[in-house]
């Protein structure tokens, strides 16, 4: 077992009568792409503004790397990068001086500076806007110089606050793609999303959070089964008996079914070869059907089944 | 050193607006250096050009006409509607007077209050003041006629009334207080100072304080009081080079009036001025993250200070109220400091050290309630 980056007790934190965190806990192990996944004002960015030390929180313990994370954790914070969710550079600076400078925060040394500079830059794939200043850039190439210059020191702990927020398809593949390559060179990563394609996609473990609270944490397979959802059929009927619904909710694993605007959806709690059983059911029974579709269940059924609302809400 | 650094790259992409705030104020310095050295010295009372046609020539209409030439200045024209038109066209006279036979004796008499013929340019404001000569000049000598006196006594009681004047004089010229032109130009100097540091300097201490790059800054190993510390000296630095221009200004402009037992003080006195006001916008920066605010903050500070300090009204001319009020002011003590430069002597060694202390003080006192804001601010 991989020992632990980032550990959080307990942690609460208020403002004023909302409660933002509320006895929130995280155990983020080294080499983890760990995603932290809810809707917007869930508590994800409070949670990492808590855990960086530039949020007082009212009660709880962090430690990262081991010890207490505090503003002056100077050694800690030599070792962690942060992409904020909003663009923070400076606009009088171009490209290769943003990441110059947030580089040299870090890095004394000047050639040794100015090769992870190059680094960084080719890595975000910036190398032709180099001289270019942030106002000359596209929403996508901003973000990816955010990520520039939260990365260009090599740090070992990165946390990347919403990085495709506002981004185009095509830059945030790249993004993502990135952030598994930085995973590979080692870095343990800390990502919040509200898209939860991009979370099933890159994470390695994820806890999904709403209103402050850590609702359910594992790999995406672990978070799937801990709902009932295992499958849903889609089927297009024109016509439905009634005998004939009672029939298939008495077939094996299924819990739950609806038909409604001539669509029948039926869902498994397990099983296998369940398109296959519904399908013959249907012959045997004559009736014609059209499009079918099988789906297995998505972190938004999850979410859905464990707070009663949508992701997306 | 990287934040030293990366603040004066942002320097350079701020230079436009430092050479446009540097030029204008610096303009303004002049102007009012120049303009205080060119104040008038002593009232001198307006004339106009009349032209007088006397046909009475009697003693009150000679009487009339002597008045009028001392008070204004009288020209010679030709006696003809055209002459006089063309007179008034080309200004050479600016009233035309013909006093009529039986003048005197219509006043005398009082049959008619004036028939004076005047032929004057509409709507002038000169004609008005000549209208009110004459009409002051003969209301006296009625006066003096309703009294029981001569025709002839009454009017030299009138001459004697009309000559009495009022004295005017100027505040620091009857206290003996000349300054060199120097002077008003350095006296000046801090309201530039405050409006270019918090205008110029400003916009940059916000773009290091924003929440995402302090925020970024803040996780990063550097800390909150190395970075303030070092955006504070990069800030001193691009201030001494604004020091120093308004030096060098000064010792090209004013050289006549500079002494080489004063000049240093000055040089000083300024240097300690910039630092108060960097400390001002160093603390201003910190309380807020629009740089739109900076420019409410540079006129209340910047305008409250001069006014209320001696710097756009001078000293003299303020009530005590006002002048207890500016003392609270950094200003009121470098205003005194330049003051005492130009009285310089030994006695005037302790106004000068009372007045750099204080400004030190001031100066010391915002910066660590800054830098404590600063470390304050480093977690939210």
């Amino acid at each position: 077992m991989s020992e632990s980056v980032i550990v959080v007790e307990n942690l609460v934190k208020r403002y004023k009568e909302l409660i933002a965190l509320d006895h929130f806990n995280l155990d983020i192990k080294q080499g983890e792409i760990f995603g932290l996944l809810g809707p917007n004002g869930s508590g994800k960015t409070t949670a990492i503004n808590c855990i960086l030390a530039l949020l007082n929180y009212d009660k709880g313990n962090v430690q990262v790397f081991g010890e207490d994370m505090k503003p002056d954790s100077y050694e800690q914070k030599s070792k962690i990068g942060v992409v904020m969710q909003n663009v923070a550079v400076f606009d009088e600076l171009t490209v290769y001086d943003n990441i110059d400078f947030f580089c040299g925060l870090y890095i004394k040394d000047k050639k040794l500076r100015k090769q992870y500079v190059e680094e960084a830059i080719e890595f975000v794939d910036l190398a032709d806007y180099k001289k270019f200043y942030p106002k000359k850039l596209s929403g996508g190439l901003l973000r990816r110089l955010n990520i520039a210059c939260g990365i260009a020191h090599k740090p070992t702990l990165i946390f990347m606050d919403e990085p495709t927020v506002a981004v185009d398809p095509q830059s945030r593949n790249k993004i993502l793609e990135g952030i598994q390559e930085l995973n590979r060179h080692g870095a343990t990563i800390v990502y919040t999303s509200h898209y939860m394609e991009e979370v099933e996609q890159i994470c390695t473990r994820i806890a999904i959070i709403d209103k402050g609270k850590n609702l359910a944490m594992g790999t995406t397979d672990e978070l799937k089964k801990m709902i009932k959802k295992n499958e849903t059929i889609s089927i297009e009927l024109l016509d439905l008996p009634e005998t004939i619904s009672e029939q298939i909710k008495a077939l094996p694993h299924v819990y739950d079914m609806t038909y409604t605007d001539n669509l029948l959806k039926v869902f498994y709690s397990g099983g296998k070869h369940n398109l296959i059983r519904l399908l013959d059911f249907l012959k045997q029974e004559d009736i014609s059907f059209g499009r079918v579709y099988s789906e297995r269940p998505t972190l938004n059924d999850v979410f859905l089944e464990i707070t009663g609302t949508e992701l997306r809400d | 050193m990287t934040v030293f650094k990366t603040y004066f790259k942002i320097a350079k992409k701020h230079m436009g607006n430092f050479i446009m705030y540097t030029a204008i104020f610096l303009s303004i310095t002049m102007f009012i250096a120049q303009n205080n050295i060119n104040n008038v010295e002593s009232y001198a009372g307006s004339t106009v050009r009349v032209a007088i046609f006397d046909e009475d020539n009697s003693d009150l209409s000679k009487g009339l006409t002597t008045y009028l030439d001392m008070q204004h200045e009288l020209v010679t024209i030709d006696k003809d509607l055209d002459a006089i038109r063309d007179a008034l066209y080309i200004r050479k006279a600016e009233y035309v007077i013909t006093i009529p036979q039986g003048f005197e004796t219509a006043v005398l008499e009082s049959i008619s209050e004036k028939n004076l013929e005047v032929y004057k340019l509409p709507g002038s404001v000169t004609a008005q003041f000549v209208d009110l000569s004459i009409d002051t000049f003969l209301s006296t000598y009625k006066a003096y006629l309703a009294g029981g006196f001569s025709s002839a006594q009454a009017y030299e009681k009138t001459l004697q009334t009309i000559e009495a004047q009022s004295v005017v004089s100027f505040y620091n010229k009857e206290s003996g207080n000349t300054f060199p032109r120097i002077h008003y130009f350095y006296v000046y100097i801090p309201y530039a100072l405050i409006s270019i540091t918090i205008l110029c300097i400003g916009p940059m201490l916000i773009g290091f304080q924003r929440t995402q790059i302090k925020d970024r800054v803040n996780c990063s190993k550097v800390s909150s009081l190395k970075k303030n510390m070092a955006l504070l000296s990069a800030s001193s630095l691009y201030t001494l080079v604004i020091v120093l221009f308004y030096f060098i200004i000064s010792l090209i402009l004013y050289s006549s009036d500079v002494t080489a037992d004063t000049i240093l003080f000055r040089l000083l006195n300024v240097a300690v001025q910039a630092f108060v006001c960097l400390s001002f916008t160093f603390l201003f920066s910190l309380l807020t993250k629009k740089v739109a605010l900076l420019s409410m903050f540079s006129n209340v500070f910047g305008l409250g200070s001069s006014f209320l300090c001696g710097i756009f009204v001078p000293r003299e001319y303020l009530s005590d109220t006002v002048a207890n009020i500016g003392r609270f002011l950094p200003a009121y003590w470098y205003v005194n400091v330049e003051n005492a430069i130009c009285e310089f002597s030994p006695k005037v060694y302790s106004t000068i050290t009372t007045g750099y202390l204080v400004q030190v003080l001031y100066g010391v006192a915002v910066l660590v309630i800054a830098l404590v804001i600063g470390q304050y601010q480093r977690r939210r």
